[in-house]
């Protein structure tokens, strides 16, 4: 529990880096939008910025901003094949970049961004990117990557990205040892060091820690005080010193470190830490008072506590004042076995009594600590054991959480099984791969919830399938009595009708049912006429009453002429709209058929199953990997404490050892 | 020989004093933690992680496309564009309307009853569309009726309908429930759009 404190600050800030480009590409969406709007609002139209101007873009940030980033990028992908993202396609290209960086997906967005990017009209967005995308490659140890990315632009950067850019650069630089060109202090008011390293690119690193570092080490602004950077670089640079044994430059560094200005927690536990390291720093270089004074500055409750009372003890010892140094292990001894700190200040008390010439003492306590340190080591097995039997992301993973998706953003929760591996969590590289290992989790519960899904569309298609060829064979019988035809047949007739009639315009075509017969009858009577005239009989009278009934049906057809006509225009009215619905009724039919004669998707769902099962595969080949690489973590880590564990055991019996000869020689109490 | 043995036995304590100096040392640079960690070397490990995590962005990418596949196809079959209808949920602004609830009938029967998280609201505020129904009608007139819940003003408690007729054609229908502030009368407003 104890280096947690600082941790989660620092994770927190890296989550709020990892959200910090998708949210800067929104914000910037939103004022590309505004700016739009108000070249091309119109009074009848316009639309507030903040509405959205596709219906799939606001779904996707719906889901983005419950961090739900894969259901996000699904919808950005559809909307990409659907293309129903027409007025925010290229924010909406951005943001699928940003999301896949949150989501774990480096090489996706940096692709994204390298197609896009390149060209995007603000200055600000394209440093921002890639400075995020720089910072994110490195917290994986792509250190070429990162450096690639830090290395662009970055003219348009805040000052406080500028400052955390040339840090990280820093970093990465002492990460390849070198620390020549960043001695002491003595470049004053030197150029930033973008400018800098544009001037003389051949230093690359080297030249740019030497400005660079200095820069951000001495930058200090009159309004926000010490560069925040600033103690990191130094405690890192110190660190490193320590490591090629230059001790009192490395307390110089690390005492830097602590006395810049305390701004909040993260802050004071980093000045704590700081101190302790050059408190031992101090012990390296053999200056036991200096390292008493700086032990003596760490904070009680502070994380690093129990490493401050170790070295205080050993400063002590170091000054040959032995009774000073019991007084800080003898608190030590009752903390928690757990902490490296206790396990060794349970050898520096006897120790200590032993410098004492307090033997039996001595020897009383390297028997506990002998008994300690098997216990431990027990415990450490017992672990190891519990290693290889049970799930590992069992072990760091709540179950609960499996039911959510939980943003990738959120403390990972550590379950109490196995405290040895806090250590081992609090790395990045194995908080990566934990997350990777709950992405996949919850890709694997989701597939396999698609499984189940696709079973079912399956059957529903099947049940479509057949009730359109039920469609199909109504259609083919309705077509048999089929209205349209009939009706369009009806319309010819009733049409050619009055058009005969408008262009005879004597009625005479319009005849009803009984005056045709009329007529025919009186064509019979005309023909009997001619055949009596012909025989030579006396037709007169009849030709007479011929010829009235003639002008007489003649008369009643003019008559009912214009009745008849408009009738007939009526009649042929209705006939065309009774023909307009049959049409769209029609159409409706022939849009329902065509649906119908659509082919089986069982075929498709099969390959849509065939896939899914592939991905689960890869899922589960994955997940076993992931085990097999945080196991094997694990187990080195396991395996270093006990070696550890064992090594104080070895000492612990040593001392016994050369106790009891010299309890022979001496005579113990 | 006893002095040989005590000489023996100050210089193990001697270096006794110096394997743990060494040890605490290392300890105390080891935890050298920065708000961005120096990386370790790459070791055998490492490597492995590197290469699980390419393989990890892989499947994402696969499962991203699978899974928009999978609902392109359960649209199709579920939800055709001649019958689908979709109803979505926006916010704008929302300083005189704290939502809570919303309910949705349509022709007159209920088919969406939804309430809302803190989170859920947020994101809604800060300009997400939430797709609240989908589901299939017949062609011809239909009826949307909207009831919102929530705090108002003043924080009183506030619920408001909104109602909407619409023609289902061929095409798919989208319907968008808007709240949104009203500067005229320092009140919410309720209102539905149509998408085409």
């Amino acid at each position: 529990m104890r280096d947690c404190a600082v941790s989660a600050l620092m994770r927190c800030r890296q989550a709020l880096a990892r959200i910090a480009l998708p949210l800067l590409i929104l914000t910037s969406a939103h004022a590309a939008a505004t700016a739009s709007d108000s070249a091309t609002d119109t009074p009848a139209d316009a639309e507030k910025p903040s509405s959205v101007q596709d219906l799939r873009y606001g779904v996707v940030l719906y889901d983005f901003f419950q961090d739900d980033y894969f259901q996000a990028l699904t919808e950005l992908l559809l909307g990409e094949q659907k293309q129903d993202i027409p007025h925010h396609a290229e924010f909406a290209q951005l943001l699928r970049g940003g999301i896949s960086l949150s989501y774990g997906m480096d090489r996706q967005a940096r692709a994204i961004f390298d197609a896009l990017l390149a060209q995007h009209p603000r200055a600000e967005v394209r440093d921002r990117a890639w400075f995020y995308l720089g910072k994110n490659l490195y917290e994986r140890g792509d250190n070429v990557g990162a450096l690639e990315m830090l290395q662009r632009g970055g003219e348009h950067l805040p000052t406080s990205l500028v400052d955390e850019r040339n840090y990280l650069r820093a970093n990465i630089a002492l990460q390849s040892d070198d620390l020549e060109g960043a001695g002491v202090p003595q470049i004053k008011n030197a150029a930033p060091p973008q400018r800098a390293a544009a001037e003389s690119p051949k230093k690359g690193i080297a030249g740019f820690f030497q400005k660079g570092t200095e820069w951000l080490l001495q930058r200090n602004t009159p309004d926000d005080g010490a560069n925040p950077w600033s103690p990191y670089l130094l405690f890192n640079r110190g660190a490193l010193l320590a490591r090629r044994g230059d001790w009192q430059a490395a307390a110089n560094d690390f005492n830097a470190a602590g006395n810049q200005p305390l701004r909040d927690e993260e802050h004071k536990a980093l000045r704590d830490r700081a101190l302790v390291a050059a408190g031992y720093a101090y012990l390296g270089a053999n200056e036991s008072q200096a390292a008493l004074a700086t032990f003596r500055q760490v904070r009680l409750n502070s994380p690093f506590a129990d490493k401050a009372l170790l070295g205080y003890g050993w400063a002590a010892v170091q000054a040959q004042d032995y009774p000073l140094a019991l007084q800080p292990w003898q608190t030590l001894n009752e903390r928690s076995l757990l902490l490296p700190a206790v396990q060794e200040s349970l050898l520096a008390v006897p120790y200590a009594y032993e410098k004492l010439n307090a033997l039996a003492r001595a020897l009383q306590e390297y028997e506990r600590a002998e008994q300690l340190f098997n216990q431990e080591i027990a415990r450490i097995d017992a672990a190891q054991a519990q290693l290889q039997s049970v799930s590992l992301l069992s072990l760091w993973l709540e179950p609960d959480s499996a039911d959510t998706w939980i943003s990738r953003h959120q403390e990972l929760p550590v379950t109490p099984q196995l405290p040895y591996l806090e250590h081992l969590l609090a790395l990045n590289s194995i908080q990566d791969a934990i997350k990777d290992m709950r992405d996949l989790a919850m890709l694997d519960r989701y597939l396999v919830d698609w499984q189940e899904r696709l079973s079912a569309l399956d059957t529903a298609q099947a049940l479509q399938y057949q009730r359109r060829q039920k469609i199909l064979q109504d259609h083919q019988e309705r077509k048999a009595a089929d209205t349209y035809q009939r009706l369009l047949q009806q319309r010819a007739e009733v049409a050619s009708a009055l058009q005969q009639a408008e262009r005879d315009a004597d009625g005479r075509g319009l005849q009803s049912a009984a005056e045709i017969a009329t007529t025919k009858r009186l064509e019979r009577v005309r023909q009997h006429i001619d055949s009596l005239k012909q025989s030579g009989q006396d037709v007169a009278a009849a030709e007479e009453s011929y010829r009235r009934y003639s002008g007489l049906l003649l008369w009643q057809a003019q008559e009912n002429y214009a009745a008849r006509r408009w009738e007939l225009t009526k009649q042929l009215r209705e006939l065309d709209r009774q023909l307009a619905d049959a049409q769209q009724q029609q159409l409706r039919v022939d849009n329902l058929v065509e649906r119908a004669r659509q082919p089986e998707q069982g075929e498709r769902i099969r390959a849509l199953a065939t896939r899914l099962q592939t991905s689960l595969n890869n899922i589960h080949n994955a997940q076993q990997q992931g085990e097999k690489v945080l196991r094997e973590r694990a187990r080195a880590e396991l395996q270093a404490q006990r070696a550890r564990l064992v090594t104080y055991l070895a000492r612990t019996r040593l001392a016994k050892a050369r106790l009891y000869d010299k309890g022979t020689t001496e005579a113990l109490p | 020989m006893f002095g040989s043995r005590i000489e023996f036995g100050r210089r193990c304590s001697d270096l006794f004093i110096g394997l743990l100096l060494s040890s605490l040392l290392s300890s105390a640079l080891a935890v050298a933690d920065t708000p961005v960690p120096i990386a370790a070397p790459a070791t055998g490990a490492n490597t492995q992680q590197h290469a699980l995590n390419e393989q990890v962005q892989d499947i994402k990418k696969q499962a991203l496309e699978l899974n928009r596949d999978l609902f392109n196809l359960e649209e199709e079959l579920l939800f055709p564009a001649n019958t689908q209808v979709a109803v979505f949920v926006s916010l704008d602004v929302g300083e005189f309307f704290q939502l809570d609830a919303v309910q949705v009938k349509l022709d007159d029967k209920v088919v969406a009853n939804y309430l809302y998280t803190e989170r859920q609201v947020d994101a809604l505020q800060r300009g997400g569309v939430q797709r609240l129904y989908v589901g299939n009608v017949k062609g011809g007139k239909h009826e949307i009726v909207a009831v919102f819940t929530g705090r108002g003003p003043h924080e009183r408690d506030y619920r408001r309908g909104a109602t909407f007729t619409f023609e289902k054609a061929d095409q798919a229908k989208y319907v968008e429930l808007k709240i949104v502030d009203s500067m005229a009368n320092y009140q919410p407003e309720f209102q539905i759009k149509e998408w085409q």
